[in-house]
């Protein structure tokens, strides 16, 4: 017997003891021993909660039980959370509490009839794990955001612009997968979570629409009239295929990413900023280890945790006995993603290029814009990398950074395939 | 619930066979091991916060349902040392498969725990790297030394009479 042999009928004959009982599941018994809050059901009036808040949104909205498939697009008063029902569909949503100090409200809404045993509080499975080909099931989850932060999304929301998730460990019915999707968006004081689920990989486009209306219904505070609805629902991206850059969770060879950075401040409202470009083989002061191809917008000196958002084409002992694997890498404290718009070119940036090894300092006031595009030599997973970075680890065949403030470029630099580097930097820096 | 409440249940869900499999097998008790298994998730529910995100979320759960199988062994009497010779627990499936649960019994601890996290957890090697705390090529080399074993177990007891 060849070892190859061996090994693949121990497999089989491993795989053949799997079980497949669920009878003993019970996340109630493992939510009780954690300590965690019980979720309150109801009182059995799925339909008269529904009722009960279109009644008390209808009267903001203008509009009464008997009218609650009224189109889309009224005004509404403000604070009011939840879904009202399009015409046959089903509601239900609670106040759910996961600690004393975060109160987080979730409402749910589907096309089909919820199973008895799901709660408004966490995932519908059952409902979900019967879905039917034209079922949609959608999940909105408020969580009210704390201090200041800028709001970064439209009412109503878009289905198109809902990222496919495409991680199987995801994947709520493995043996017949559901269409999921997520939505997020900051809206009206809370951070709104819309996971959506369709009984298919591929939804009809007239199932995609219903499921735009529905979620036309959704109501954070307030609900803007807009275009017609198929605008907003198609074309929906496919579920499998990889994800929008902002939020992607998906493998994929070129990562094409805009950050909003906050560089550490210096006095006077400067932040310190540091461009760095290494071409593959050169040194950068005294270390010995030569660079792979490395391009770096730093602030706060030269240590581990200065890079706000970094590239290495390979791996590379930046620092004495800290062997940095390849990568992408962006400081997960420093930078949040963001929609804004980043041109990834030169322009209006001083010429020519410096295509040696180059560190420039370019002070900046507040913060600023990043955009990475990067290709990787295999696809590569978005994920938290250690403590400070999140990113993706693979080696890197070119990348491009553009940085800028709210409204001037400040560099521009590139690793191309061959490992040479090119920096443009604005005149202020040096 | 929050979105990291979400996913541990998720896997709960999904994965509820792989773990009560894995930790009747590690504690050799079908009740211990299914209320490890609550035991895990219950942790992992309180812990989740301190979930970092290096490696996957599902590998760290192992990681403490392996603590936790452990734990109970302790707590209801050691298995591995019982004063009648070093006796592993009975694997869940040991009368599905009789003569490969003895060959999976004569195994090391490691060995033993390995084979458990790849060929029934589903894990990759760097997950059970992770939940082992060691290198991939670890988990490689110890893997193939288990299913060395194995085999020669397995083909041993061939050749009895």
């Amino acid at each position: 017997m060849t070892s190859q042999f061996n090994r693949s009928d121990l497999e089989r004959r491993f795989r053949a003891l799997r079980s497949d009982n669920t009878r003993e599941l019970d996340w109630g018994d493992v939510r009780r021993r954690a300590g965690e809050p019980t979720p309150h059901r109801p009182l059995h009036l799925r339909w008269g909660f529904a009722v009960g808040l279109a009644l008390l949104l209808g009267s903001g909205f203008g509009f009464v039980l008997g009218s609650s498939n009224t189109p889309s697009g009224s005004a509404a008063r403000g604070g009011e959370l939840g879904f009202l029902p399009a015409r046959g569909w089903n509601v239900l949503q609670e106040a759910t509490t996961t600690t004393a100090k975060r109160p987080v409200r979730q409402a749910i809404a589907s096309n089909v009839p919820l199973r008895p045993e799901d709660d408004a509080d966490g995932l519908p499975y059952s409902t979900l794990s019967s879905l039917p080909r034209h079922g949609v099931v959608l999940v909105a989850k408020f969580t009210p955001i704390r201090g200041e932060r800028d709001s970064k999304g439209n009412m109503p929301l878009r289905l198109r612009d809902a990222a496919p998730q495409v991680e199987p460990s995801a994947q709520v019915r493995p043996a017949r997968p559901l269409g999921q999707y997520t939505l997020r968006a900051d809206l009206n004081g809370y951070a709104v979570d819309v996971g959506l689920y369709f009984g298919t990989r591929r939804p009809a486009p007239e199932v995609t629409t219903a499921a735009q209306q529905q979620l036309d219904r959704l109501v954070v505070g307030s609900v803007r009239a807009s275009n017609p609805v198929e605008d907003r629902a198609l074309p929906i991206r496919p579920a499998g295929a990889p994800q929008t850059p902002a939020g992607a969770r998906a493998t994929s060879r070129i990562i094409d990413r805009t950050f909003r950075c906050t560089p550490v401040a210096v006095g006077d409202g400067l932040h310190d900023l540091e461009v760095i470009a290494l071409p593959l083989g050169s040194h950068e002061f005294q270390n010995p280890n030569p660079s792979p191809g490395f391009l770096s917008l730093g602030s706060g000196g030269l240590s581990p945790t200065s890079e706000l958002v970094s590239v290495r084409a390979a791996a590379w002992e930046r620092f004495r006995n800290r062997r940095v694997l390849e990568g992408v890498y962006v400081s997960g404290g420093r930078c949040v993603s963001t929609r804004a718009s980043v041109r990834l070119s030169a322009t209006g940036l001083a010429g020519p290029p410096v295509q040696w090894s180059e560190n420039k300092s370019c002070p900046v006031r507040g913060r600023v814009l990043v955009r990475v595009r990067a290709v990787l030599q295999a696809p590569a997973r978005w994920q938290q990398l250690d403590r400070t970075y999140v990113g993706a680890r693979r080696s890197v065949v070119e990348a491009a950074l553009a940085i800028k403030s709210e409204r001037k470029p400040i560099a521009f630099v590139e690793l191309g395939p061959a490992g040479k580097t090119r920096l443009w930097t604005a005149s202020g820096c040096s | 619930v929050d979105e990291r409440a979400r996913a541990i249940e998720a896997v709960y869900r999904e994965r509820y066979s792989r773990f009560r499999d894995v930790l009747v097998s590690l504690t050799g008790s079908r009740e211990v091991g299914s209320d490890a298994v609550q035991e895990t998730f219950a942790q992992a529910l309180r812990d989740r916060q301190s979930f970092r995100g290096e490696g996957s979320l599902e590998a760290w759960i192992w990681r403490i349902a392996v603590r936790t199988a452990g734990k109970q062994r302790a707590e209801r009497g050691s298995y591995e040392f019982s004063s009648n010779g070093a006796v592993a627990p009975s694997p869940a499936w040991s009368d599905l498969d009789p003569e490969l649960a003895e060959a999976v019994r004569s195994l090391a601890p490691r060995q033993r725990l390995m084979v458990f996290l790849h060929y029934f957890a589903d894990l990759s090697y760097a997950d059970v790297a992770n939940v082992c705390s060691v290198s991939e090529g670890t988990v490689a080399a110890t893997l193939s030394q288990a299913r060395d074993a194995l085999l020669n177990t397995l083909k041993a007891k061939e050749f009895q009479p």
